[in-house]
């Protein structure tokens, strides 16, 4: 019967509730606090570097030239674009690559793209390498002004 | 006892407890993303910045023989070689270690008319890498020429003294190099002298030459040279043939006369000097 009623007065009790209270409540924000940072920083997407490659550009009678000329290897999918006197173009590197340098499927040191684009004689020309992987640009040039 | 109790009963500092061992999650969690991620990243972009370091100073070792080769006279000129790269700070991982030789009878230059042939074994310079991350890559000084090569392919990055008169008649100068036992290899991290000295040059006259065979390790660097030189726009008929030891090119039709230059020029790339 002792028992009993100092249940009964205990459960009627108020004492230490804000402290109880204020306990789960920082332990709740901690956890979800860090639940949120640890979810973020374990989700982030690698990001994938752009390719150190050297190339280089230049002009041979109506082709546009772009060799490799050291550096990581290139995938055959990657992009330029040539603007001519504000006109845009966009190439597929394999398309411009000869058969032998096509063969192993990549794009590497010596190899030569050559695009023909016509008369420019005289015209401007400016032209952007993209790697596709990276989704980055790895060349810009005014080869012609 | 009873002190041990209460300290177990005790919810003192819980929160503090739970959030340092969280902290110290999150931490291990992210060096462990950065060491798996992003340092090999940083790594291969060091890497890719000494080669293009290397690239320079490779110009500067082709320019400095070119210019002795020139002058013709008892001179000397040092240049710099950096050999490795230097880990990055706090995680210590990515010291690499290069090499820098002197090979001798490396390449040979053979020219010859048909009844009288001259041929030249040559001495080269090689720098090759051992990259972590970024792609191994060699830079060659052989007759003249700067080779880059990488993954099995090669690359002329600066051309020999070659030209073409009177639309038949060449000129061709090829630097040999030699090294001294001891001087002729460093390997490791820092950087290197690599000390040259003119000897002598010496000069040859082919008529109606037939063939320029060149013995090398790097064919494709030499095919593109001769396609690019002004051979190109002579009056000379010619094929460049792949053989078992490097190229052939082979002249037909009506013959010129080739004015050879051998420059022979002495380095020694170890530290300390042998006079």
């Amino acid at each position: 019967m002792i028992i009993v009623g100092k249940i009964e007065k205990m459960k009627r009790s108020d004492k230490a509730v804000s402290e109880t209270v204020g306990t789960l409540m920082l332990l709740g924000i901690s956890v979800s606090l860090f639940s949120v940072l640890y979810i973020s920083v374990v989700t982030i997407y690698p990001i994938s570097a752009s390719p150190s490659v050297n190339l280089l550009c230049s002009i041979e009678g109506n082709n546009i030239i772009i060799e490799h000329r050291g550096g990581k290897t290139l995938d055959l999918d990657n992009k330029f674009i040539v603007t001519i006197e504000e006109v845009e173009q966009t190439f597929i590197v394999y398309d411009y690559l000869n058969n032998e340098s096509r063969n192993d499927s990549r794009w590497d040191v010596g190899e030569r793209v050559v695009c023909p684009v016509g008369d420019i004689v005289g015209k401007k020309i400016s032209l952007s390498v993209i790697d596709v992987q990276s989704n980055s640009v790895i060349m810009m040039a005014d080869i012609q002004e | 006892m009873f002190m041990l109790k209460k300290f177990l009963k005790s919810d003192d500092g819980l929160v503090g407890i739970v959030v340092t061992v969280l902290v110290i999650g999150l931490i291990i969690v992210v060096s462990g993303i950065i060491q798996s991620v992003y340092v090999p990243q940083w790594l291969e972009q060091k890497e890719a910045d000494h080669m293009h370091i290397v690239s320079y100073q490779f110009a500067q070792l082709k320019q400095s023989l070119d210019i002795l080769s020139v002058i013709e006279q008892k001179n000397a000129i040092s240049i710099y070689i950096t050999l490795g790269t230097t880990e990055i700070p706090i995680f210590g991982t990515g010291r690499t270690y290069d090499n820098l030789n002197i090979l001798t009878d490396n390449c040979s230059v053979e020219i010859s008319n048909g009844t009288k042939s001259y041929s030249f074994s040559l001495g080269t310079a090689a720098f090759s890498s051992k990259n972590l991350y970024f792609v191994d890559q060699s830079y060659i000084y052989e007759a003249g020429a700067l080779i880059i090569s990488q993954s099995g392919a090669s690359m002329l990055n600066g051309k020999p003294f070659f030209s073409v008169s009177n639309y038949t008649n060449v000129s061709f100068t090829i630097i040999n190099i030699s090294s001294l036992a001891g001087k002729k290899v460093a390997g490791g991290y820092g950087t290197y002298s690599i000390y040259m000295e003119y000897l002598n040059s010496s000069y040859y006259t082919v008529n109606s030459f037939r063939f320029i065979n060149i013995t090398t390790n790097y064919p494709n660097a030499w095919r593109t040279f001769f396609n690019s030189t002004s051979l190109k726009y002579s009056l000379l008929n010619y094929t460049i043939k792949d053989t078992s030891y490097g190229i052939s090119v082979e002249f037909s039709g009506s013959l010129g006369n080739l004015i050879l230059k051998i420059t022979e020029i002495s380095i020694q790339i170890a530290p300390g000097w042998i006079e």
